[in-house]
């Protein structure tokens, strides 16, 4: 992977105005592998819109986002997802069991060709979040917040991504469950050299995710 | 009187029938519906429509050119499509052109087949028998536009986080959403499967009924509703699949992520 400042990933003026009041975003950035890039801000700053850009799932008004040096436009949206895996703050189960859960993302055309799923691995975090290994057979729908939340984690884990985009991805746990999730994920950076976005608000994040840089998003207003 | 077969309706019986809605007129004003104004207004409006599209049908069977009847069916058709949409509001853009296109499209597909293959005339487009077929079918088909849209709008809608979750993973605009095409494939095609459940058994159907009125044979008129009842589960069929597949696309943008109207709820 590429070490030279900005070259792994990095957003460049990435401005975007909301639709109801004359606020906007106007954001610069980057991350290096083996960096956590944490983005707090009071509400209405644009986090989340800013997470959800990046993921392109929300298109900004201008600006540019690279990857390995590349422009986003270089890489069709689905293999751009799959690198770049967004974790929204409402975590998403779908109906079935657990295990079908983790299963999902590895059944979609563009996942068959890349990797299988190793249930080891999900053991493996599942165990490093909290969760117990006997919930695989569980009704998905029947997690707690907390639970469902680190679901989520470990479903986007799995699928290796490059570079995690996290929403308040402890918002929902308890301090137990933050504590082992951020270890999870401060050691899931360093070992694998990838790097996370995290949005968050919780002190304990701050406080404990070996985050590189802080970015602090203002409420912009035109006018 | 029998003539032709039929008992026809007098002038003097088609105002004893108006007794009819006196009966619907006094139901309302007992109930105080507040519905006296639209049932007078609607009688009306039916007499007038009914009285004449009975001498444009008149007109266009003597007439019995096959550009006129292919034109009318277009017409038709357009007029289906603006109905089956009308009511689908929060669309991220205008599906009455797509609907159009469907229910022209799978109209003239089945509807060809039974009028020229099944029922054979002589000529084949002999216009007493291909105007009823195909509206038959395009009111069928409407239906099923009108229900399979507003599924499939309305799951997703309902489903945006699972939508884009799905989209995450390196979905692609289908996999991310055919659970909710399929959802809404079932409900266009499901009162018309239901139908054919339960015909001859809760109701006869409307074409069978004016058949027998007509003085056919009943196990002739039965067969002619059998194919009407097949054909219909088979436009209707196409037709969901023909909409689903032309309009699905339009709920996501070129960056293969939903388009907007789609998120902001």
């Amino acid at each position: 992977m590429e070490t030279t400042s900005g070259r792994f990933f990095r957003f460049e003026m990435i401005y975007r105005c909301f639709e109801t009041d004359k606020k906007y975003l106007k954001e610069s950035g980057q991350v290096e592998p083996g960096q956590i890039l944490t983005v707090t801000g009071p509400s209405g700053s644009g986090k989340s819109t800013l997470l959800k850009i990046l993921a392109r799932l929300l298109k900004p008004q201008s600006g540019e986002v690279f990857w390995h040096d590349r422009n986003w436009h270089a890489f069709s949206p689905t293999d751009w997802r799959r690198g770049i895996q967004f974790v929204s703050q409402k975590p998403v189960v779908f109906p079935g069991l657990i295990k079908d859960n983790f299963r999902l993302p590895f059944t979609l055309k563009n996942q068959k060709e890349k990797a299988d799923l190793s249930m080891d691995q999900v053991i493996e975090y599942m165990e490093r979040t909290g969760l117990s290994v006997r919930m695989l057979t569980q009704e998905a729908k029947s997690m707690s917040g907390g639970e469902a939340a680190r679901l989520a984690l470990v479903r986007a884990l799995i699928i290796e991504p490059e570079i995690l985009l996290l929403d308040e991805p402890t918002a929902f746990l308890d301090h137990d469950s933050r504590i082992k999730t951020i270890s999870l994920l401060n050691e899931w950076v360093k070992e694998k050299q990838r790097a996370i976005i995290v949005v968050s608000h919780q002190e304990d994040d701050l406080k404990y995710l070996d985050c590189q840089t802080v970015l602090t998003l203002p409420v912009r207003k035109a006018g | 009187m029998l003539a032709n077969g039929y008992i026809p309706i007098s002038n003097q019986q088609l105002v004893i029938s108006l007794s009819l809605v006196l009966i619907t007129g006094l139901v309302s004003m007992f109930l105080k519906l507040g519905l006296v104004k639209s049932l007078i207004w609607g009688t009306i409006r039916a007499f007038v429509q009914l009285m004449l599209i009975g001498y444009l049908l008149t007109f266009i069977f003597q007439l019995n050119h096959p550009a006129v009847i292919i034109a009318i069916i277009l017409l038709m058709s357009f007029i289906a499509s603006r109905e089956a949409t009308r009511r689908i509001t929060r669309t991220p853009f205008d599906p009455a052109l797509l609907s159009f296109i469907t229910l022209t499209a799978s109209t003239f597909l089945v509807g060809i087949i039974v009028v020229a293959v099944i029922i054979s005339p002589e000529p084949w487009y002999e216009a007493r028998i291909m105007i009823p077929i195909f509206g038959m079918i395009l009111g069928n088909s409407m239906n099923a536009v009108a229900l399979a849209l507003d599924r499939m709008y309305s799951e997703v809608y309902a489903h945006v986080e699972e939508v884009e979750q799905m989209l995450c993973f390196g979905a692609t605009p289908w996999e991310a959403s055919r659970t909710y095409i399929r959802r809404a494939v079932e409900a266009g095609m499901t009162p018309t499967i239901n139908s054919l459940m339960v015909v001859g058994l809760v109701s006869l159907p409307g074409m069978m009924t004016g058949q027998i009125l007509a003085g056919m044979d009943p196990q002739e008129a039965v067969r002619y509703q059998f194919v009407v009842m097949i054909m219909i589960a088979a436009a209707v069929a196409i037709t969901c699949l023909l909409i689903v597949g032309l309009t699905y696309k339009k709920m996501f943008n070129d960056e293969m992520a939903l388009v907007e109207s789609m998120i902001n709820k």
